[in-house]
């Protein structure tokens, strides 16, 4: 037996793979997580503000993780629980981790097909130039940086009803992306709402983004504790809810 | 397995795509970048040494290399340098960008310009900009953005909105909005000129220099005494802006200095403009360099310091600190000040090269403190060098500022990003002037006419205009709250307010108002830039009228290819403001 082919055979990857086909064969979520993040980056970032391609890449493209990462999540596991799948699976020998994990890496990949896809755009139209090790930092950062929001959309899957929770994320999704910069950069906004955006955890996505890319050198590591409290808080209200569900 | 070596393809085909997107440099969009040149036989200043007889190859924005003669394709321009120097672009380690100042500096191969406060609404784009190699006619920015000083206190006189500082808790967040704003590093004002403004106390000096570090910017002080200057320096700033001239530098401070690893940066050219020591306004007469300025780098060369008895006697100590200073091994930069009074973009970042020299650098040394030890102090890659590798800004003069420092004016070339930019001020063509009623108080042309007071500058005057049969009636107060307070009326050459227009064949201006208790002023707004400094004449009394008339031609200053506007206007003292334009004539 080959290695593909034991890889292949091994659960964990079949459960990965499932995930990655699940959202794939479900257009409702590949298509606009994919376009609306790449088309808002065209109409704002390239054709109304120029100039400003690289930082609004920055910001938009973290508008597109937090999207992939909160409809993949959020909304899936909230109908999956729905539909009985999930407690099924429980039941089944099947690795609930491989699971979760072949969730996240779907939402990782879908996340980085935007995100190339976008400093593509950034590139050919924005005249976005950086050096090689500036645009894989981007791509990596961001990619990461899906874990935080994959866990909030788990947590919402679980706690919230499949009725409720498209709406939710819905509420969070597009209010949080612009309270956090991700449409106007935050040195634009008024200054209570610039407040508000340091409190949250996109805004300090789109922090490191901005550092590694050069648009704004800034305090790096602050963004980058602050993501990992997220990435706790929202692991434990996952958890809470995981144990909600399986209590039913 | 199909869909498993799917991911896998996709994973590849998304990492294949992220490297190949384009780098600074290697644009696979835009026309591939024509800059390709070599010099020959020049003499080279690399930013620490000289090099005879080099060879500088500039490929793509980028030094190339730096050596022997070498064989290249054919196509390729070779440029001689012989007789010449080659000298990285200069930095002006102390400057302030508004308007076309970038493009003032780089026509004088000076191309980075480290600003110590001005509107920060230039600073993202132009971080964008600095990162790029693509061809640029200015020089890049860097900037501390607003400044820190306290409510009232220097720096809040200028009509930009400063956010002012009044306690030291308040300087974590203040600091945290210029880094979002764009500022590189922080710029903290310590000045109670004599007791006389508001100024920062030590305690807040002390936060903000903790708050700048703690975002890894470096932290510099604007401070013009001994006193007010070690306060810096044991707040533990990085940097002055300014050499302190009110008494000598004692051993003392040296010692600290060096221990901090304090950098200078003396700007000895604005403070003996400002003493009167020195006279910017020479420049204009330079035979290489006066006929290149521009009509707002001449109004601010031109702009007279306070030349007192005071001045005479401090100037001499400005020298002595600087050469104390440099000597004992602190870090000098050289920094102009522009466009402040007796300077001007780039032409005095030459002016203080010779400075230095006077108070005791080298040439090379002076050279060094405009090239590499700005780069270094400021962190600024890839300039201020001619290695393999660096920005290919770049200065080509004629002869040997090595021996003769003010070589540095000869310039011949400057290429910013490997790209040769024009050296002469050209100014932007403008339409010729549509009306041609010469009586400007005719019923047509009484709609260009406009109430106007320093509220505009963030003054508190007021002013307010009646349309009379008579002429133009002008009420409101004068109250003190700016630099220099105004009310009165203007009228306006072009369609849009202050829009510049060609006055063609009209040569002379004149004006009359009825009024009592001047003075009266009229101001004549021209110059490519909408914000250059307009001519200022007194009205002269006769009786209860003030007039005026002018030759255009007699103003040197005056554009008349780019006139604006003029304004009669009620100066000086706080009063009650009334009075009547009863002509005004333009022929």
């Amino acid at each position: 037996m080959s290695l593909a082919q034991s890889i292949y055979r091994n659960p964990h990857w079949q459960l990965v793979q499932s995930q990655w086909l699940n959202l794939v064969r479900l257009p409702s979520y590949s298509l606009p997580t994919l376009l609306f993040p790449l088309m808002f980056y065209s109409f704002f970032g390239l054709v109304m503000i120029p100039g400003q391609s690289l930082w609004l890449l920055c910001t938009f493209a973290t508008f597109g993780v937090l999207g992939t990462a909160l409809f993949a999540f959020g909304v899936g596991v909230a109908s999956e629980r729905a539909q009985g799948w999930l407690l099924l699976l429980r039941a089944s020998p099947a690795p609930v981790n491989a699971i979760l994990a072949g969730k996240a890496i779907s939402a990782m990949l879908f996340a980085a097909i935007t995100i190339v896809a976008m400093s593509w755009l950034a590139a050919l139209f924005g005249d976005v130039r950086l050096p090689i090790g500036a645009w894989v930092s981007l791509v990596l950062v961001l990619v990461a940086g899906t874990l935080p929001f994959c866990l909030l959309g788990l947590a919402i899957g679980l706690w919230l009803s499949p009725n409720a929770a498209p709406a939710v994320i819905n509420l969070i999704y597009l209010p949080l992306g612009f309270l956090s910069g991700l449409w106007i950069p935050v040195p634009a906004l008024p200054d209570a709402l610039q407040t508000l955006a340091t409190w949250l955890p996109p805004y300090h996505l789109a922090g490191l983004a901005l550092h590694v890319t050069g648009a704004l050198p800034g305090p790096w590591l602050v963004h980058l504790l602050v993501l990992l409290l997220y990435t706790l808080i929202f692991g434990f209200l996952a958890a809470l809810g995981w144990r909600h569900f399986t209590g039913n | 397995m199909k869909h498993l070596i799917l991911i896998f393809v996709l994973i590849a085909t998304l990492a294949i795509l992220t490297l190949l997107l384009p780098t600074p440099g290697a644009s696979s969009e835009s026309p591939p970048v024509v800059s390709h040149f070599a010099i020959d036989n020049v003499r080279v200043f690399d930013g620490h040494q000289v090099i005879e007889n080099a060879t500088v190859i500039v490929q793509d924005g980028q030094v190339r290399s730096v050596g022997d003669n070498e064989t290249l394709s054919a196509g390729v321009e070779r440029i001689d340098g012989s007789g010449k120097t080659l000298l990285p672009g200069l930095i002006d380690g102390h400057a302030h960008s508004f308007g076309d100042s970038r493009i003032d500096a780089a026509r004088f191969g000076v191309t980075s310009l480290l600003d110590m406060f001005t509107a920060p609404e230039q600073l993202l784009p132009a971080r964008q900009q600095r990162t790029s190699l693509d061809r640029s006619t200015q020089a890049d920015l860097f900037s501390a953005g607003i400044l820190a000083t306290a409510p009232g206190g220097h720096g809040t006189q200028y009509g930009l909105d400063v956010p002012t500082l009044d306690q030291p808790d308040e300087t974590a967040d203040w600091v945290a909005e210029r880094i979002a704003e764009g500022s590189d590093y922080i710029k903290i004002v310590v000045e109670p000129l004599g007791g006389r403004l508001p100024t920062l106390n030590a305690e807040i000096v002390a936060a903000l220099v903790e708050a700048a570090h703690a975002h890894g910017v470096l932290a510099l002080a604007h401070a013009s005494t001994l006193e007010d200057a070690t306060m810096a320096l044991n707040a533990g700033v990085d940097g002055l802006v300014h050499i302190f001239q009110d008494q000598p530098v004692p051993e003392a401070f040296i010692a600290q200095a060096l221990e901090s690893g304090l950098f200078v940066v003396p700007t000895t050219v604005v403070l003996g403009s400002m003493l009167g020591a020195v006279d910017g306004s020479t420049w204009l007469e330079h035979d290489h360099l006066g006929p290149r300025l521009s009509p707002v780098q001449r109004q601010s060369l031109t702009q007279p310091g306070w030349a007192t008895s005071l001045g005479q006697q401090r100037w001499p100590l400005v020298l002595a600190n600087i050469q104390a200073l440099h000597q004992a091994g602190v870090p000098i930069i050289a920094g102009s000040d522009a466009p402040n009074p007796g300077t001007g973009h780039g032409i005095s970042v030459h002016h203080e090269l010779q400075l230095l020299v006077e108070a005791g650098l080298t040439p090379i040394e002076a050279l060094m403190a405009a090239t590499s030890v700005p780069a270094q102090r400021f962190s600024l890659e890839g300039r201020g060098c001619i290695k393999p590798g660096c920005r290919a800004d770049l200065l080509l003069v004629s002869g040997n500022p090595i021996a003769d420092i003010e070589a540095t004016g000869a310039i011949e070339r400057v290429w910013k990003n490997g790209q040769e930019i024009e050296l002469a001020y050209i100014a932007p063509p403008t339409e010729a002037i549509g009306r041609d009623e010469h009586d400007l108080l005719a019923p047509d042309e009484r709609q260009y006419w406009q109430a106007a007071s320093d509220q505009f500058m963030g003054g508190k005057s007021t002013a307010s205009m009646e349309n009379r049969e008579s002429g133009v009636l002008v009420q409101g107060q004068l109250l003190t709250g700016s630099f220099s307070p105004y009310s009165g009326a203007m009228w306006m050459a072009g369609s849009g307010a202050m829009e510049a227009v060609d006055l063609a064949d009209r040569q002379h201006l004149s004006v009359r108002i009825k009024g009592d208790g001047g003075p009266f002023q009229l101001m004549i707004f021209s110059g490519a830039s909408p914000g250059a400094m307009p001519v200022m004449l007194d009205l002269v009394q006769d009786d209860a009228e003030y007039g005026l008339d002018v030759e255009l031609a007699d103003l040197a200053l005056l554009e008349p290819g780019h006139f604006r506007a003029f304004g009669i206007f009620a100066t000086g003292q706080p009063r009650d403001v009334e009075f009547e334009i009863v002509e005004a004539r333009l022929e």
